[in-house]
């Protein structure tokens, strides 16, 4: 049974192990990839990944003492309250609809439907805002990195119809 | 290139013809350093389609002046609202804000002003003056050297730069790991690329530098409802307090120049950065003034020596990106990555290949500087609005505007969800302390350290004991062990006497 000092709860300690266990899961994999290569295509890797493995076994012989000292718990927490973790979830997600969309509608259309209902999850009510915002950011987007530098983002129904309309070059 | 006077005058014509790129720089570097908790590279991330399809001089001048007005601005909120807008600002809030509270807050902000202009102007010029002897660095820097230099300017950022040492080691070393990506230079066969032929040519820098710093930022934003508390009610300024503050700056002259190299000495270790000049003068200043007990009730030199230092930092920290290629803080990191896609490979050799842009990075700061003079005064009123813009807007502009941002590098949707990928673990990572501009710095330099190492191995056919063959390399070797020692020898140290 580990010591716990009293008076004090022991600090929860697990999100410390998510990077690590990333980290020595990665450079697994990159062994896995390496083994049959030669010498040059493993060496960067392998002298990284051993020093990488020694710096983590000695963060868990660290934890492994303050474990059994009573002062860090196991238990997993990156110190946000419910109801925001619930909103970095909905971001997320709506960054991921954003990009499953984007070839569909273009990137104009999305990315007013993306900061519209972002801002919206967020609490933002007002609505000559919400409204100014998800209008005038994406047509700055267009006009400056579409038109203006012409990168090739993923071209919709307003693309086509403003290039066809202003007779914009290769965007029609 | 030699850097005689001619060429000097060369490289400042060039620099003050790009005035365009300047001045919005500047603008912009004024507003977003208002914003706590938006830094200077935030901001070069959400333009970096912008920066990368610039020419690399202009690209060039609007980061650095956009870096430079960035931590001038810092200051702003510290003395109005006792909120630094960044790390390096978090000291004069000290003094700054009891100025305020005293009704002397445009005398203070004269003085914030005053002071980081100097600051960054006389370190600027002083660093041109180095800069001949930095170049020699390319001639005795050779590949086993560089290992040991990237592993110790890795391990300073762990030290001084993270929490946690061990930690920041860790990060650093994943990122490096995460930099051997793709396939090797010698055989072209790929490496732990997940299948994905989009990761034969290696991690993307853009997308990884989107995710680890704009999206994980943005998400850590979401704990607080406004980027700041709105301004208190203070006296309207006037021209009087603005003159009284001018000459306060000539009366504290020598506080201002001795504090701005104190922020270069400082801005030159990797990972040391701002937030620490900052105070490291703030104290020295207090040490070393007749009326230390003056000192956090509202004592002007306690405004100078913060701001004067946070801005000696700005040309410190662009020394070792240039003279080594290992970046000293975050802005300077992406600074890297947009020269990198330019073609320009910052280190040792840089003063050879492309000196315009050696000597050039430091003429661009000195007349950025320099604009800023005229334009501080009438910028710093409306600046100060900008610290009560609430979350719900500022998040969902960051999220969206970077996740574009992260396709228009190399135009491929995968590294949009690249970028949310490493959002998520710049996230997990800020939240348990592991320190992400490790492990930006780590991907950024993985693929410079294997072209080294292998060099280096293939010099000692294939002995990693080739790594400690060379006088300088061992004396590096042996910091790099003082470095790691040293802070848990202390730590120790300190903890037996407190028992």
């Amino acid at each position: 049974m580990p010591r716990q000092r009293h008076g004090s709860e022991p600090k929860p300690a697990g999100q410390e192990l998510v990077i690590p266990a990333l980290a020595v899961g990665f450079t697994a994999y990159y062994f896995w990839t390496v083994q049959e290569l030669a010498w040059e295509a493993k060496a960067n890797g392998v002298v990284i990944g051993a020093i990488l493995l020694v710096l983590v076994a000695l963060l868990l012989l660290r934890m492994g003492l303050q474990l059994a000292r009573g002062d860090v718990s196991l238990r997993a927490t990156l110190g946000g309250d419910r109801a925001t973790d619930r909103l970095r979830l909905g971001l997320l997600g709506l960054c991921a609809a954003f990009i499953v969309v984007l070839p569909l509608l273009g990137t104009v259309i999305s990315l007013a439907l993306v900061l519209f209902a972002a801002m919206w999850l967020l609490g933002a009510r007002h609505w000559p805002s919400l409204i100014g915002v998800s209008l005038v950011t994406p047509l700055l987007v267009w006009a400056t990195l579409i038109v203006g530098i012409g990168t090739r983002f993923p071209l919709g129904p307003f693309e086509h119809a403003m290039a066809a309309l202003l007779g914009l070059p290769g965007l029609d | 290139m030699e850097l005689d006077l001619a060429t000097l005058a060369e490289l400042f014509g060039r620099s003050f013809s790009l005035w365009w790129a300047i001045l919005p720089g500047i603008a912009l570097g004024l507003v977003v350093g208002v914003l706590p908790g938006f830094s200077p590279q935030n901001t070069l991330i959400i333009l970096l389609p912008v920066t990368l399809a610039m020419d690399t001089e202009a690209a060039l001048a609007f980061m650095i002046s956009l870096y430079c007005a960035n931590h001038l601005s810092g200051g702003i909120p510290a003395i109005l609202v006792n909120i630094p807008g960044s790390g390096g600002a978090a000291a004069t809030c000290i003094d700054g804000y009891q100025m305020t509270k005293k009704g002397q807050a445009q005398q203070a902000l004269v003085l914030s002003f005053v002071a980081s202009v100097a600051g960054g102007l006389i370190t600027s010029v002083a660093v041109l003056a180095l800069l001949p002897f930095l170049a020699q660095l390319g001639l005795v820097l050779r590949s086993v050297e560089m290992v040991v230099i990237i592993l110790f300017g890795l391990t300073l950022i762990a030290v001084l730069a993270a929490k946690d040492m061990l930690k920041g080691l860790i990060g650093g070393m994943f990122g490096l790991m995460l930099g051997a990506i793709g396939t090797d230079t010698v055989y072209s066969t790929p490496r732990a690329t997940f299948g994905f032929l989009e990761l034969y040519d290696g991690l993307p820098l853009v997308p990884v530098l989107i995710g680890l710093f704009a999206i994980s930022e943005a998400l850590v934003m979401l704990e607080e409802r406004f980027t700041g508390t709105p301004p208190a009610q203070s006296r309207a300024a006037q021209w009087k307090d603005t003159v009284e503050g001018l000459w306060m700056c000539v009366k504290y002259w020598w506080q201002i120049t001795w504090t701005a190299f104190l922020g270069l000495v400082v801005g030159v270790i990797p990972g040391a950065g701002a937030y620490i000049a900052s105070f490291v003068a703030y104290q020295q200043s207090r040490l070393f003034s007749k009326t230390p007990e003056l000192y956090g009730t509202g004592h002007p030199p306690g405004v100078i020596a913060p701001e004067s230092a946070n801005n000696g930092v700005t040309s410190g920290t662009l020394v070792p990106t240039m003279a080594i290629g290992v970046p000293g803080g975050s802005t300077a990191a992406v600074m890297m990555i947009v020269l990198q896609y330019q073609g320009i490979t910052v280190g040792p050799r840089l003063f050879q290949e492309s000196p315009a842009i050696a000597y050039g990075v430091f003429v661009m700061m000195t007349v950025a500087y320099i604009f800023m003079i005229p334009m501080v005064m009438p910028l710093a009123r409306y600046a100060s609005r900008v610290v009560t813009v609430p979350v719900h807007y500022i998040v969902p502009l960051i999220l969206a505007l970077t996740v574009v941002g992260a396709f228009a590098d190399r135009e491929y949707v995968f590294d949009m969800v690249l970028a949310l990928v490493f959002g998520v673990i710049g996230y997990i990572a800020v939240k348990s302390n592991y320190h992400v501009t490790s492990i930006l710095i780590g991907v950024l330099l993985g693929p410079i350290f294997e072209r080294y190492l292998l060099r280096s191995l293939r010099i000692g056919q294939g002995d990693i004991m080739v790594l400690f063959s060379s006088p300088i390399a061992n004396v590096l070797w042996a910091l790099l062990v003082i470095s790691v020692v040293l802070p848990i020898w202390r730590e120790r140290r300190l903890a037996r006497t407190a028992a």
